[in-house]
């Protein structure tokens, strides 16, 4: 006979699986140090090539007036304005990374643990069929 | 209201039915709409501009996750842009690249908003996405709304200044100076911007609240917000807009809110409780509001046939057909040909 209960299980666990599950579980495989510091490192390249685009297409708009002005512009400021613009816009990056992480990370952590009771949940159930099968052919464990 | 109620209860049936079949449809009406809006938009590449093209390209998104419209949208821009000028390609890739690194990649989940937008702009209809982000997703869905505000003025101005910047007398940087001239110094893009982000915190703020009717004061703010902020706003920053399109594009929106409302929350306030009750720890304030549904009773149709003869003659054949269903595998004999007496000698001969 069908067992509702556990087909209902199945099929909750299955859709975890697929949908959301498929995300949280590869990111419970990292510790949530390892998680975040991937992030990060990420991070730090992917604002980088942001700012050095950014770059990019500020000095084309201006690059007229930068070759018409070139001797008159202080270089060496520019080049700290640059920097600290860099440096404000990474660690602004940075946080918002570590804060969208561990958000992400405790998210897929309940998840995942929700999924694992679930997975329990279901075991029991089949433990349960197999000893009243075993009960009902008189077969016994491990004969 | 019983009415309606009944039939957002045979469309939600509908839907839990055929839900394998209907997604990939709203899905493909969707993909369709936003790219023959592109091309009706852009539409200077000939090749891309062909209803075949968009129709594969929305069946390919109807079976696709969502965030390939945005991407396959993405591309047909570019497309177009190549179109233009290379420059004009390479900016528009650049402004994508950057909209991504920069905004997008935190709400990966909302990207939805940022397909919609350019939508509702060209249905006339703009504060319908801030009011269905702040209704059914998050603040964070502002962030994707705001984006594909910065791509439908990017793909407003490129229409704009085709003639520019399609001529061979302009120069690569004066191509960038005009491109980011015409989305930097676009006043009414930032106004609408603004009035997006602004309107979706206030109608997700709202509709958290736990007041009666929250969700239809949410939606009516953001539309009220929408309103008020574009119409001002363009008075201060001396932005010609037309009013009564910007109130009819609200009205209509709040409109699409309240349809939104009725079938997502759709609750009964009139019948609300309220109680109180505490343990050790803490003293609870619930609010129960329950769900308006009705009862649908299933009618089921007994047909009785006029036609007595056609009956009659179903009963006799019925009468034949019975002794052969149950008999048994005996030999049949009539009472009256059988002798009793008879056939109690034989067998007491037998004994």
């Amino acid at each position: 006979m069908l067992n509702e209960q556990k087909i209902k299980k199945m099929r909750k666990l299955a859709a975890y699986e697929s949908g959301k599950g498929r995300e949280d579980l590869s990111i419970s495989n990292y510790y949530r140090s390892d998680y975040i510091g991937l992030a990060m490192i990420k991070n730090f390249f992917i604002t980088t090539i942001a700012y050095v685009l950014l770059l990019a297409v500020y000095f084309g708009y201006k690059s007229e007036y930068m070759m018409d002005n070139l001797h008159k512009i202080d270089l060496f400021s520019l080049g700290i304005k640059i920097i600290i613009i860099y440096i404000a816009l990474l660690v602004a990056y940075t946080i918002l990374t570590y804060i969208y992480c561990s958000v992400k990370y405790r998210s897929a952590q309940k998840g995942v643990e929700e999924y694992y009771r679930e997975l329990g949940q279901l075991k029991k159930i089949y433990d349960r069929e197999e000893k009243r099968a075993g009960r009902l052919t008189g077969r016994r464990k491990g004969a | 209201m019983t009415a309606l109620l009944i039939l957002k209860q045979k469309i939600k049936e509908f839907y839990g039915e055929h839900d394998t079949w209907i997604l990939p449809i709203l899905k493909f009406i969707l993909a369709f709409g936003l790219f023959k809006g592109i091309n009706t938009t852009l539409g200077f590449m000939g090749k891309l501009d062909n209803i075949f093209v968009v129709l594969i390209l929305a069946l390919l998104c109807s079976v696709m996750p969502v965030n390939t419209m945005t991407i396959l949208g993405c591309v047909l821009i570019i497309g177009h842009c190549y179109a233009v000028g290379i420059e004009v390609a390479g900016f528009a890739l650049l402004l994508m690249i950057l909209l991504m690194i920069l905004f997008l990649r935190f709400t990966s989940k909302d990207n939805v908003a940022l397909v919609l937008t350019p939508v509702s702009f060209a249905f006339h209809i703009p504060a319908a996405v801030p009011i269905g982000c702040g209704l059914l997703r998050g603040p964070a869905s502002a962030v994707p709304a705001g984006c594909g505000v910065i791509l439908y003025y990017f793909m407003r101005l490129v229409k704009d200044k085709a003639g520019v910047l399609q001529g061979k007398e302009t120069e690569a940087v004066q191509k960038l100076q005009i491109l980011l001239d015409g989305l930097v110094k676009n006043q009414e893009m930032w106004l609408a911007i603004i009035a997006f982000a602004t309107a979706t915190l206030l109608v997700y703020l709202i509709r958290r609240s736990s007041f009666d009717y929250s969700w239809r004061i949410a939606v009516v703010t953001g539309a009220v917000v929408y309103i008020v902020l574009m119409l001002f706003g363009s008075m201060f920053m001396s932005i010609s807009m037309e009013m009564g399109s910007v109130i009819i594009a609200g009205v209509v929106s709040a409109l699409i809110g309240l349809v939104i409302e009725f079938f997502v929350l759709g609750v009964d306030y009139s019948r609300s409780e309220v109680t109180q009750f505490e343990d050790d720890e803490y003293v609870y304030y619930v609010k129960a509001v329950p769900k308006s549904l009705v009862s649908q009773t299933k009618k089921s149709v007994k047909k009785f046939s006029s036609n007595k003869k056609s009956d009659d003659s179903d009963l006799d054949d019925l009468d034949e057909e019975t002794p052969e269903q149950d008999a048994a595998p005996v030999e049949h004999v009539s009472e009256e040909d059988f002798d009793f007496e008879k056939q109690l000698e034989e067998s007491l001969k037998d004994l």
